[in-house]
Formats: structure tokens, C-alpha cells, sequence
């Protein structure tokens, strides 16, 4: 069921279809959405592309949707779906080219030292490396619930999974990441 | 022991979130309650909190964040840009349709497909076509000798020793000259197989002169006959 504060928000932008509307949906999801599609894509540069797209085909859709699910449960997804339709288009490429791709968890860390910046990218990219590693329900379940916070009733209705399965998902992901702990403290 | 199996599952389905403090009071019960039969939960929980409290400290809500603050600003500047669908998608179809109806005019009106049929029928020059009587016309004294000898080729039995004779006189070439008699007599190397040497020519020519029609032709028709014979 789409929320309150979602309903006046999509009906705004269909009647106005203004820049203030849409920059209103968009500041309230981008978080997620950039998060999912970083989750998958590994990569920021791509991450933002990729929640570019989903962006512009959400608000050029808008009027399509009926509001049966959340919208946060649309987005997403959209985003899976252009996650995927961006990876096969990137693996088409990379065939042709020898490009490396390095620009992979550029962090900018205004608040640490230099050195504890450059530790805590390390850990960041052996913590997002391991993510990558787990089976993809694994992960999400774990990322939705982590970090997004969702109820396993609103994950089970992005996954597809039931309650239970999601419960069991979530702690075989985290006894996982923690077994890994030693590999990813060695810095 | 299947009541065991039965709590022990439900111990790990609620561990993460008692981990993470985000458990609501009754499982937290429940966890706290039974967690002393499972050691290996307990270290379970132990190993986790470590790793986690790691994670905490890199605030990934704030790096998204800082990644993400410009991204209304690209998505507007994108929806402005795909605005005008209408222009964009009928340029995307003119420009290639222009493009072809450039090549096409420019194959048609540059190569002229039409064009090599012709050069066959150029080569053949319009005299091919004349009357008898005009035949005579043939022998303009404006002609270079060059176009005496090509038009030699073309020459058929039907000129009269009169018009041969004309030509020959107007042309002050006796190469020219011996070309018209030589392609006016039919197989014109029997002369020379005669034993007639070229320098005598000029000599026929002159006695030519004196030669009446019907000697000429008679001697004309010999020549022929002698090569039917041959």
C-alpha cells in the first residue's frame, strides 16, 4: 500500500510535473536507490548512473503506477531490473576494450585523519568485496535489513521470500561476514 | 530434542537483531532466556558485535549521502533534455533519410547508369546510315586524313570509281590516298600478291585517270573473281 506522504508526492509531480516535485521524490529515495544499485554494481560511478536511469524512468512512469506496492518497493524494483539490463550492456563492452575499471569505492573522507581514511577504505572495500560474495538473496536480505531497516513483511514483498526464509537468509549472512572477520580487520 | 531444534532455530533467526539492538522486547525474552544452552550462539554474538561495531564506525548512511547530493540536480537536467521527444525522434529519422536521397541522386545523375550503353553505338559514325546518293558527301575536303582513314573502313562497294577517284583527288595524301583504293577493293594484300610494289600506287592513281568506267569495273570485278577462285 502506497503511503500517505508518497500519494501527495506522485500526485504533485503528475499535475505539475515540476522540477521542485521531482527533486522532492528524488531526495527522499536516492539513498536507497544509489545503496541497491551500489550493492549490486560494486562500483560508484556506475551506482550513479544506474540511479540516474531509474530516476528519469520512475517520473516518466509515475502516472503508470497504481500504487498496489510501497513506491520504495517500485523503485527498487526498477533498479534491479536496470542493474541487470547495465550489466549485460557493460559486459557487451568490456569485451572490446582494456580499460581497467578503477574507479571502484572512491571515498572521500572529510572527517578522519589521511590514515584512518585510508584504513577504514580498505575495510570498506573487503566488507562491500565480501558482500559480493554472498548469494543474492543473502545480501539483500541483509542490506535491506541492515542497513535500510525495512520489516522482513516488506522485504518478503520486494525478494519474493517468505518471513521465515528471509529470517534464516539474514542470520546466514551475518555469520558469514563475521567469520570473515579476521580477513577484513587484517589491514 | 525437537523442541531444542525448534528453539535453537528461532535463536539464530532472532540473533542478528538482538546483535543490533533492533529486537523487540518479547523475542528479547525469549533470547536472553536461552541463549545460556547454546554456546555456540554465545559466540556467535560475540564474533558479530566485534565486526559490526566496525561497520558502524564507517557511517555508510554518510558516505550515500555525499554521493547522492547532486543526484535531483542530474536527474532534472536530464528530464529537460529529454523533453522535446518529438524534435529529437523525427531528427533521428531525417538526417539517415537525407543522407540516402543524397546518395541516390548522386548515383543516378554522377554515374548515369545509362551511359554505358552508348559507347557502342557512339563508336559507329552516322555515315553508316546514308542514302547511296549521299555517299559522295562522305568526301569533304575539310576532312583530316585521319577521318579519311577511319572513314575508309566504313566504305562499302557501292562508291563509284568516280567518288573514289574524287576523294583521291582531294586529298593531296597519296598514304591517304592508297588507304581509300586499297579498303575499296576487297582483300587489297592480293594487289601485293600480285607483285605490285607500293611505290607503284601513285602511278595506278595517276592512270586511273585515264582508265574508262567499265575498264575500271571490269578490272575491279576480275580482282574479285580472282579471289572468290582463291
Amino acid at each position: 500500500m502506497i503511503l500517505e506522504s508518497d500519494k501527495e508526492l506522485i500526485d504533485d509531480y503528475i499535475k505539475s510535473k515540476s522540477e521542485l516535485s521531482a527533486t522532492k521524490i528524488v531526495r527522499k529515495y536516492q539513498n536507497f536507490v544509489y545503496s541497491t544499485a551500489l550493492r549490486y554494481l560494486q562500483n560508484y560511478d556506475d551506482a550513479d548512473d544506474v540511479a540516474q536511469e531509474v530516476f528519469i524512468k520512475a517520473l516518466k512512469y509515475l502516472k503508470n503506477f497504481r500504487g498496489d506496492s510501497s513506491l520504495k518497493t517500485w523503485l527498487y524494483k526498477i533498479t534491479v531490473n536496470m542493474v541487470s539490463s547495465f550489466k549485460r550492456k557493460k559486459k557487451f563492452y568490456t569485451v572490446f576494450s582494456n580499460e581497467q575499471d578503477d574507479a571502484y569505492l572512491n571515498i572521500e573522507n572529510q572527517d578522519k585523519s589521511p590514515l584512518q581514511a585510508v584504513e577504514d577504505q580498505e575495510f570498506e572495500l573487503k566488507l562491500l568485496s565480501l558482500l559480493s560474495t554472498l548469494p543474492d538473496k543473502q545480501r539483500e536480505t541483509f542490506a535491506l535489513r541492515y542497513f535500510e531497516n525495512l520489516s522482513y513483511e516488506e522485504i518478503s514483498k520486494l525478494l519474493g521470500t517468505s518471513v521465515g526464509g528471509l529470517k534464516a537468509n539474514y542470520f546466514q549472512a551475518v555469520k558469514k561476514i563475521a567469520a570473515s572477520y579476521d580477513k577484513i580487520m587484517r589491514i | 530434542m525437537e523442541k531444542n531444534y525448534d528453539i535453537y532455530n528461532k535463536m539464530q533467526e532472532l540473533l542478528p537483531d538482538y546483535c543490533f539492538n533492533r529486537i523487540n522486547e518479547e523475542d528479547k525474552r525469549f533470547f536472553e532466556s536461552n541463549i545460556e544452552s547454546f554456546p555456540d550462539l554465545q559466540k556467535e554474538i560475540e564474533d558479530v558485535k566485534a565486526v559490526f561495531a566496525k561497520i558502524d564506525e564507517l557511517d555508510f548512511d554518510g558516505i550515500i549521502s555525499r554521493k547522492t547530493r547532486n543526484l535531483s540536480v542530474k536527474v532534472n537536467k536530464r528530464l529537460k533534455k529529454d523533453k522535446p521527444a518529438v524534435g529529437r525522434s523525427f531528427m533521428k529519422y531525417l538526417v539517415p533519410t537525407f543522407g540516402i536521397a543524397i546518395l541516390m541522386f548522386a548515383a543516378f545523375y554522377v554515374f548515369k547508369p545509362g551511359d554505358r550503353l552508348e559507347p557502342a553505338n557512339k563508336a559507329l559514325p552516322e555515315f553508316m546510315v546514308l542514302n547511296p546518293n549521299d555517299e559522295s558527301k562522305l568526301f569533304d575536303s575539310t576532312m583530316t586524313g585521319e577521318e579519311l582513314i577511319d572513314l575508309s573502313q566504313y566504305l562499302n562497294n557501292s562508291l563509284t570509281s568516280d567518288d573514289i577517284l574524287l576523294a583521291s583527288r582531294d586529298t593531296a595524301n597519296i598514304e591517304i590516298a592508297d588507304n581509300l583504293i586499297m579498303d575499296n577493293i576487297k582483300d587489297a594484300d592480293d594487289v601485293f600478291m600480285v607483285g605490285i610494289p607500293s611505290e607503284h600506287y601513285s602511278n595506278i592513281l595517276d592512270e586511273i585517270d585515264n582508265v574508262d568506267e567499265s575498264d575500271l569495273q571490269g578490272i575491279l570485278k576480275d580482282i574479285k573473281n580472282a579471289q572468290d577462285f582463291n
